[in-house]
C-alpha cells in the first residue's frame, strides 16, 4: 500500500497467485473507495501504486481513461470507476455485504451517493478559485448527510457497523482537518450544525477498515501542498 | 403514457393499486429508460406526465431535485435518477433478468454506460454551439459501441434479446435522426464507420 509510485519506463509487478491487483495512487480519495470495501470484505489483494503525473504506458492497458482505482483479476479482466468496482465487489464477494439488503434502502443509499457527488467538484472549486463561492452548496449538501444519520439513529449509514455509504464517503471526511488546515479562511464548516456527522467521523476513525489506509491530516496537507506546487510528492509514506 | 403533462395548480392522481407510479415526460430520453425497463419487464405500473417548464409543488414531494424520472411505490417510498430506477427495478423484479447475470460482464457493461454518459452532454453542446466543436468526441465515444458490438458478435449487446446496456443507451438512437433533421450540418455521422450499430438499430 505504501509503495513507491511507478511511472514512466516502469514495468508492471506480476500478479499474485490468489489476489486481486488493485491499482491506486495512496493520496486518492476515490482509489481509497476501493482499499475501504477489499479490506472491509477482507478480500485478498495487492496494490501497485501508480505515478498519475506520469502515466506507465501499461497503466492504459488496464484502463484505457488511466484513472485509478482499477482492479485487475487473474483472469486479466480489468474494471475501473470507483463505485462500479465496489458494487462489483460487493456482489462477487459475499462475505459482509455491504449494500442493504432491501432493495429500495440500497436505492436510497445511491441516491445519497448521487448527492454527495457534486461535494468534491465543490471542494475543488473552493480551493482553485471559482465565480461562484461553492461553500453554500456544500454545507447544503452536508445537510443531508446530518438530516439522514439523524433519522437513522445509528452509529453508522449502514447501521452498527459501517455499510457501502459510510465507505464511500469516508475519504472526504477524512481530509476534512487537512483541508481546514490548507485554506482556513474558505473552509468554515460551522460544528454545531453537524453533531452527529462529527460523532460518525470519530467513530469511523476507529474501524478496522479504515485504520488501514488512514492519514493524518498533516500528511494529507504535505501531499496537497506538493500537488498546488505542480510537483506532487507521491512516495511521501514510502520506507 | 400519452396523458397530459401536468403543472402548477395540478393535483396529482391518486396511485393504482397493484401499480408503481412512473414520473415521466413523454420525450425525456432519461425517463425513457425507466419505461424501457419496465415494459421489457412488463412491470405493471401507471404513468403520470410532469410538464418540465412549469412543476407541480407536489412533484418536489417525490424527487427534490424535480427531475424525470422517479418512481413512486405504493409504501409511499421514491426513487430517482434513471440508472438507479433501472437496477432497483431489476433487482426486486426478477422475472427477465436485464443486468448479465455475470458480475465481470455486468461491471463491464456499467463502465459502458459511464462512458456513454458523455454522448448527450456532447449532443446538446452540439445543438447549442461550444467553444469546441463535440462532434469528433461523439464519434469516438460510438467508436466504443461499434467495437464492442462487433466483438460480442451478437444481434443486441445483452445477446440474443436486449439486455440493460441494450435499453439504457437506446433512448438517444431513437433520437439521432430527428437529431440530423433538426441540425443536418452539425450531426454527420459517417454510417460506413457504425455498420454493426446501424444494424442493431433497426
Amino acid at each position: 500500500m505504501n509503495e513507491k509510485h511507478l511511472g514512466k519506463g516502469s514495468t508492471n509487478p506480476p500478479l499474485s497467485k490468489g489476489k486481486l491487483r488493485l491499482y491506486s495512487m495512496r493520496f486518492c480519495p476515490y482509489a481509497q473507495r476501493a482499499h475501504l470495501v477489499l479490506d472491509a470484505k477482507k478480500i485478498p489483494h495487492d496494490v501497485v501504486n501508480i505515478k498519475l503525473s506520469d502515466k506507465p504506458d501499461w497503466y492504459f492497458e488496464r484502463n484505457p481513461l488511466g484513472k485509478v482505482p482499477a482492479i485487475e483479476m487473474e483472469s486479466g479482466d480489468c474494471i475501473y470507476e470507483s463505485l462500479i468496482i465496489a458494487d462489483y465487489l460487493d456482489e462477487k464477494y459475499p462475505q459482509r455485504l455491504l449494500h442493504p439488503k432491501d432493495p429500495i434502502q440500497k436505492a436510497k443509499d445511491r441516491i445519497l451517493v448521487e448527492h454527495f457527488s457534486k461535494i468534491p467538484t465543490n471542494v475543488y472549486k473552493l480551493f482553485h478559485g471559482s465565480d461562484i463561492d461553492p461553500l453554500d452548496d456544500i454545507l447544503t449538501d452536508l445537510d443531508l448527510f446530518e438530516k439522514e444519520l439523524t433519522l437513522r439513529a445509528t452509529r453508522f449509514f449502514g447501521g452498527d457497523v459501517p455499510g457501502m455509504l459510510d465507505y464511500v464517503i469516508w475519504p472526504w471526511f477524512e481530509r476534512i482537518d487537512a483541508f481546514k488546515i490548507v485554506a482556513p479562511e474558505k473552509f468554515v464548516i460551522p460544528s454545531e450544525r453537524y453533531k452527529k456527522l462529527k460523532e460518525w467521523k470519530e467513530t469511523m476513525k476507529e474501524d478496522d477498515a479504515v485504520k488501514v489506509t488512514y492519514i493524518k491530516p498533516e500528511i494529507h496537507v504535505q501531499f496537497f501542498n506538493s500537488y498546488k506546487s505542480g510537483n506532487a510528492n507521491y512516495d511521501i509514506l514510502v520506507k
